[in-house]
């Protein structure tokens, strides 16, 4: 198990070295110059060719990529042109914000997604599954830009409840402006889990493993839970796990639309500004995480699957 | 007093492309000990009344017309699923045809055990966990390996996993449907021998559902014959084994290959068992049997005695006549 982890980890560095570069080699490629962004428009052509030769702005491609990289290793992302500080801290203020929103937004879509899933499944035909389905349907393909304006528009502008923009103080202030944020990012997630665990559990629920179960004489709701969802939890654990990458896209969307202080809205920010270090390192910072998460994923099959676990223990595990 | 009594039972399964009519009118007997032995081919409804006892049917399709079925003075089909609950593991358990997927992949064999005795016995999982080791001891598997998973046993010993389960909780009736088809041959004697033995020692009675007519003859002390949902033979195994008094049964026999005698081909059953949402008006069997005339395409035959309690459906035997 331990092995597989390693084995795991040490495969993320090529995965990052390849995310680095293609983003790398697509922010080369816009014609931003680096010194005009750092020194503003009324920059002389001497004092721009000097940060150049500073900077080192003018050597090959390869050779600046190797310095991000190097200095990347060091923990050092840059300098950010706009903040004048270093890209690392102004992600470091803005990490959890994003983790508590996307934490949450998870946290929404397991705990709404996967009960209306394992009911929708249990009285499949009926009025809750079909209307329940429905809406999942419109869930999983309203955008949440517009779900965002929407919920803003009833419940701050309208009722007045929640804060319609920005981040509160105080655990009930950031609860208060958490929820709409929330909701809207979870929407999408909430309507494929349900989905997803209506669709597995009606597999498992005709299972001969069932029927032994039920000739025990074990209560419904033992075989429900026992029987029938932890077997079709793997590929609810695939859905959520993916769309946790989902999540994290739906998160620049969503902290812009509710002007949430996370990595989601400093990257729109930087991308706007051409502060180039500052895109990169969201990028860097958003890949590991998604890449870290499809790690928690699959050492979550072990721990639901023993034959799955029993592959990794054989080294025989494939990564996705 | 019979121990578990079968009456008029009429099961339908209701589907897209009609009325399936699973069992007609159904009356069965089992005594206290003994081993009944239910044979029929494919789609005759033997797993339908195994399920029917054990109140298993799936529930949207299932329709359980009329009939009772009675255990202990009790109908089972008027109980409540609370009452069902308690009878089901602890009275009646049931083992099932295919070892591969009865069991849970994701629970160790033990906790599937042990999930049993602490449903009926109401004791600590310690304590279940015990008697789960004891009875993986009984049916031949070491302790030790109470805490893996099915995937880590072979076929055998899956189906030795299933029987243990359900002999858990000392069930005063077992029905097996199946318990030996999807093993193989070697592996299929040592299951029954296994499960003969235990029936001996704990004293369970038996319904055991197969179409292997050698299985019934090692296992059984009556046998009922099933066609197309209905009983056609019944009796001691002896006296149906020595006196086959249905065509059907007959058929069944002739088409069994035998190890004593010089026979070149084997005779099969012509034809195939009806379409079961359109069953003949008369007796069920006429459209495949080589002494049908049109008293049994017209009537349905009743069951007539052919000697004590062995009795049979086929008006050839009205009269005290025999099937030559």
């Amino acid at each position: 198990m331990w092995r597989y982890i390693l084995k795991r980890l040490v495969m993320l560095i090529p995965v990052m070295l390849g995310t680095i570069l293609v983003v790398y080699f697509i922010m080369d490629l816009s014609d931003v110059d680096p010194a005009r962004v750092i020194l503003g428009d009324a920059a002389t052509e001497e004092t721009v060719a000097q940060l150049h030769e500073e900077l080192g702005l003018d050597d090959p491609f390869l050779v600046r990529y190797g310095r991000y990289i190097w200095d990347l290793l060091h923990g050092d992302m840059g300098q950010s042109y706009t903040y004048h500080t270093a890209v690392s801290d102004q992600i470091m203020q803005r990490l959890p914000n994003t983790f508590l929103l996307a934490g949450t937004g998870i946290l929404l879509s397991v705990i709404i997604g996967i009960p209306i899933g394992v009911l929708a499944a249990k009285k499949q035909y009926s009025l809750f599954d079909n209307v329940s389905m429905v809406l999942c349907l419109f869930g999983a393909a309203s955008p949440a830009f517009w779900i965002g304006l929407v919920l803003v528009l009833v419940f701050s502008l309208h009722l007045g409840i929640f804060p319609a923009s920005g981040m509160g103080r105080g655990f009930f202030g950031v609860l208060r402006s958490l929820v709409l944020p929330a909701i809207t990012l979870s929407l999408h997630s909430t309507a494929m889990a349900a989905r997803t665990t209506r669709s597995s559990m009606l597999e498992t629920i005709r299972q001969d493993y069932v029927d032994t179960a039920r000739a025990k004489g074990v209560s419904e709701s033992t075989i429900t839970v026992r029987h029938m969802l932890r077997n079709a939890l793997i590929p609810v654990i695939t859905a959520v796990g993916l769309n946790f990458g989902v999540l994290l896209g739906g998160s620049v969307l969503t902290e812009t639309v509710f002007a949430w202080p996370g990595i989601g809205r400093y990257v729109i920010e930087a991308i706007k500004l051409k502060d180039i270090p500052s895109v990169l390192g969201c990028v860097v910072t958003l890949s590991v995480m998604f890449t870290v998460v499809n790690l928690l994923v699959d050492l979550l099959y072990a721990f639901v699957d023993p034959r799955i676990k029993a592959q990794y223990k054989q080294g025989r595990g494939r990564a996705k | 007093m019979a121990f578990l009594e079968i009456k008029d039972l009429q099961v339908d399964y209701a589907t897209d492309e009609g009325v399936v009519h699973a069992l007609n009118h159904v009356d069965l007997e089992l005594h206290q000990g003994e081993t009944l032995g239910l044979v029929g081919e494919t789609g005759a409804s033997k797993t339908t009344m195994a399920k029917c006892i054990m109140r298993l049917l799936p529930q949207r399709t299932g329709r359980i017309h009329s009939g009772k079925i009675i255990y202990q003075d009790q109908d089972l089909l008027q109980a409540s699923d609370q009452e069902m609950r308690k009878i089901r593991g602890a009275h009646i358990a049931m083992i099932f045809q295919d070892p591969m997927t009865s069991l849970n992949p994701v629970l160790t064999v033990g906790e599937q055990i042990a999930e049993a005795v602490e449903n009926h016995r109401h004791c600590s999982k310690a304590e279940a966990m015990r008697r789960a080791e004891e009875m993986l001891e009984l049916v031949g598997i070491p302790a030790q390996r109470v805490g893996e998973y099915p995937h880590q046993f072979s076929g055998g010993m899956k189906q030795r996993v299933v029987i243990a389960i359900a002999l858990a909780c000392d069930p005063k009736l077992l029905i097996a449907d199946e318990p030996t088809t999807a093993l193989d041959v070697t592996i299929q004697a040592q299951v029954l021998e296994m499960m003969q033995a235990l029936k001996e020692k704990l004293n369970t009675s038996m319904l055991l559902i197969t179409h292997d007519l050698g299985v019934v003859a090692q296992n059984c002390d009556h046998v009922a014959v099933i066609y197309a949902g209905e009983i056609v033979e019944y009796g001691t195994v002896r006296d149906v084994f020595k006196r086959m008094s249905h065509p059907y049964t007959r058929g069944l026999f002739t088409s069994i290959p035998q190890v004593n005698a010089d026979v070149k081909r084997l005779i099969p059953i012509p034809g195939m068992m009806p379409d079961p949402t359109q069953l003949p008006a008369g007796c069920k069997f006429c459209t495949r049997c080589q002494f049908a005339d049109d008293r049994c395409r017209r009537e349905h035959p009743g069951l007539y005695p052919v000697e004590g309690i062995h009795t049979a459906r086929c008006f050839r035997l009205e009269k005290g006549g025999s099937l030559t």
